[in-house]
């Protein structure tokens, strides 16, 4: 508690400023929780970036090619091999290199997890703010239809969306989680712009005759931020758990695409009783990856919302 | 009181229509033309006897003008009458009558294993604030809601096997009939629902806002009147704690559903979840549209309802 005040107390300027890191560091010291998410946040964005080495490493071993050219599934010899010093994590049911696919799988769960919670959270500040600022009719009937999509189970709603589009690609998988993803957001950036609309300070800018893009720009968005940035970390993990469930159903990322809910898809199953480690490994990598980003997400939310802060 | 509770109820109602309205158009704007897959023909339809196509168009309503079917479905909706199923040949109600069950068992055990553990564990967990336990509580809550629930399923099918060379049964096994083997069923994929979404949300709710509460001055003041602490925490503490817990009852439908769906399809049960799945590919209209708009209609009427509490349990909000 004693160090938190002094955290606080020096943010607003009580005492002797510290630099921006120390800063930092002293709101996350207290939080181990968000350092392990910090952690594997880290660790996954690694794997990401470090892929194609780790093929190559990989590769005299293991046959494995590409995530995009694979073919001759029944020719290839580490056909559910279990794990060994050549595949380190075993074979999947084609005999490719699991590692390597695991690896190249935090490729597709963070660009998911990212498009999503950037694109939607984008669109969500936007109608948001807009829908607050304006009000009137517009807001509510944007309001109304808010509450008509929230009404919906998220994954049915991304199910339908996939049916429309018709198509299976990691694309139309990021716009069915991105829509269902809108409601909520756009619900969190509308209470707070409705909240700042009313302060003297945006008043003030009025009178002083701001036009609404100087008033929606300068005054309204710097002061939503805090809880756009908190719904939008909230929204990575959830988006990654989204595009797994939709891949394991078989409408999500397809094959022959490394998506880590693909891995597991239904006749995964099947394997698994000789093969235990195709669905055991697949699914430690999203669950970690996921739970990184939640405790991240929760521990930036206390940083960032004073109010929250020593909940 | 009265007047709010009617202006609620009037604001519910384009919210539910709303909901009617997309699912209604959604089903139709997705390609894939019923009739045809009806008669097993692919893309386009080659080499389908053009009369049958026609035939069963007919038969399903699907030649009129949009508005009109919409109307027609929403003129059954009010007097009962809710429609076949393309795919299953059988009436909604008798449908639904079949699936519902299962899922409504699996959902509410579900429930009741997340409410119990995640109340529990946030009252534990806003107690040690700051401890290990208090890590340890939340890290558990965090992972459950981390960890997708069709691979904790898949791993806890897969002990199962490899451990004691059993699985859960599949098909349906109804409670009334056997209710041993029902539970021996059931409960596993209740527990694995349970453990997730339905114990790591209202666990964090549940902390947050006991923390909030041990700091009242009514606390203190029970504390000065020398109240023994766990009466202090069981009838002041958590009492008032768990009001706003209650709200997240409104947010829990949806998300059990979405539970449902992939669940259901790792234990193999035959409810309500798998059935949406096989409609939406299979364009069983009736089917998504009933299913959706019930769902929509209770996630209302459970956020209705909550408001309604809300003002009774805490005498500090009048409406």
């Amino acid at each position: 508690m004693a160090a938190q005040t002094e955290a606080v107390a020096e943010i607003i300027g009580q005492r002797r400023r510290r630099n921006i890191l120390e800063r930092n560091w002293l709101l996350w010291r207290r939080r181990p929780l968000g350092l392990v998410g910090l952690g594997l946040v880290a660790i996954l964005i690694l794997m990401a970036a470090t892929a194609p080495i780790w093929q190559i490493l990989t590769a005299n071993a293991s046959n494995y090619d590409g995530f995009i050219e694979y073919r001759y599934a029944s020719q290839i010899p580490a056909q559910l091999v279990g794990p060994s010093a050549e595949h380190w994590l075993g074979g999947d049911r084609y005999g490719r290199d699991l590692f390597t696919r695991i690896v190249y799988g935090a490729q597709i769960s963070l660009y998911v997890g990212f498009a999503v919670a950037m694109g939607a959270g984008t669109i969500a500040g936007i109608l948001g703010i807009t829908s607050a600022y304006f009000g009137g009719w517009v807001d509510l009937l944007g309001q109304r239809l808010v509450d008509v999509l929230q009404a919906f189970p998220g994954l049915i709603l991304a199910m339908a969306i996939v049916a429309i589009l018709q198509t299976f690609s990691i694309e139309v998988t990021i716009i069915a989680i991105s829509i269902p993803a809108l409601p909520a957001m756009i619900r969190v950036v509308r209470g707070q712009a409705l909240s700042v609309t009313k302060t003297d300070y945006v008043l003030a800018g009025r009178t002083i005759g701001a036009s609404h893009l100087r008033l929606i720009f300068r005054y309204i968005m710097p002061n939503s931020m805090a809880p756009w940035i908190i719904v939008v970390t909230g929204r990575l993990g959830s988006a990654i758990t989204t595009e797994a469930s939709l891949s394991f159903l078989g409408l999500g990322v397809p094959e022959p695409h490394p998506s880590w809910g693909g891995m597991l898809n239904a006749s995964a199953l099947d394997f698994a009783e000789l093969a235990p480690h195709i669905i055991v490994f697949p699914g430690l990598a999203l669950s970690l990856a996921v739970f990184g980003f939640n405790v991240f997400g929760d521990a930036l939310r206390d940083v960032l919302d004073p109010r929250l802060r020593g909940r | 009181m009265w007047a709010y509770v009617i202006r609620r109820i009037l604001l519910a109602v384009p919210t539910i229509l709303g909901v009617t309205i997309v699912v209604f158009l959604i089903m139709r704007i997705a390609p894939g033309d019923v009739a045809i897959m009806m008669l097993g023909g692919g893309e386009g339809g080659g080499g389908i006897d053009p009369e049958a196509l026609e035939r069963i168009r007919t038969e399903l309503g699907l030649n009129k003008p949009l508005y009109e079917q919409y109307l027609g479905w929403i003129y059954g909706l009010f007097t009962l009458d809710f429609g076949k199923s393309f795919f299953y040949n059988a009436d909604m109600d008798r449908l639904i009558g079949r699936k519902a069950p299962l899922s409504l068992q699996v959902g509410l055990m579900g429930l009741i294993i997340g409410s119990i553990l995640g109340i529990a564990g946030g009252v534990v967990a806003a107690l040690k604030q700051d401890t290990f336990f208090d890590y340890l509580i939340r890290g558990i809550a965090i992972l459950g809601i981390s960890v997708p629930t069709f691979w904790s399923g898949m791993m806890l099918i897969l002990i199962f096997v490899r451990l004691f060379d059993w699985i859960p049964r599949q098909g349906y096994i109804p409670i009334w009939e056997d209710p041993v083997a029902n539970l021996a069923q059931l409960i596993w994929p209740a527990l694995i629902i349970g453990l997730g979404f339905l114990m790591g949300v209202p666990l964090r709710m549940m902390r947050a806002t006991m923390l909030e509460v041990m700091r009242e001055d009514y606390i203190r003041t029970a504390r000065a009147k020398g109240l023994k602490e766990r009466v202090i925490i069981v009838r002041h503490a958590m009492r008032n704690a768990l009001i706003p817990v209650l709200t997240l009852i409104g947010i829990f439908l949806p998300i059990t559903v979405t539970g449902l769906v992939v669940t259901e399809q790792v234990f193999g049960l035959p409810g309500i979840g798998r059935m949406m799945v096989d409609s939406i590919n299979q364009r069983d209209f009736p089917v998504v549209q009933l299913v959706v708009t019930l769902t929509g209609f209770a996630v209302v009427a459970a956020n209705l309802g909550v408001d309604l509490l809300y003002g009774w349990l805490d005498p500090r909000i009048r409406y």
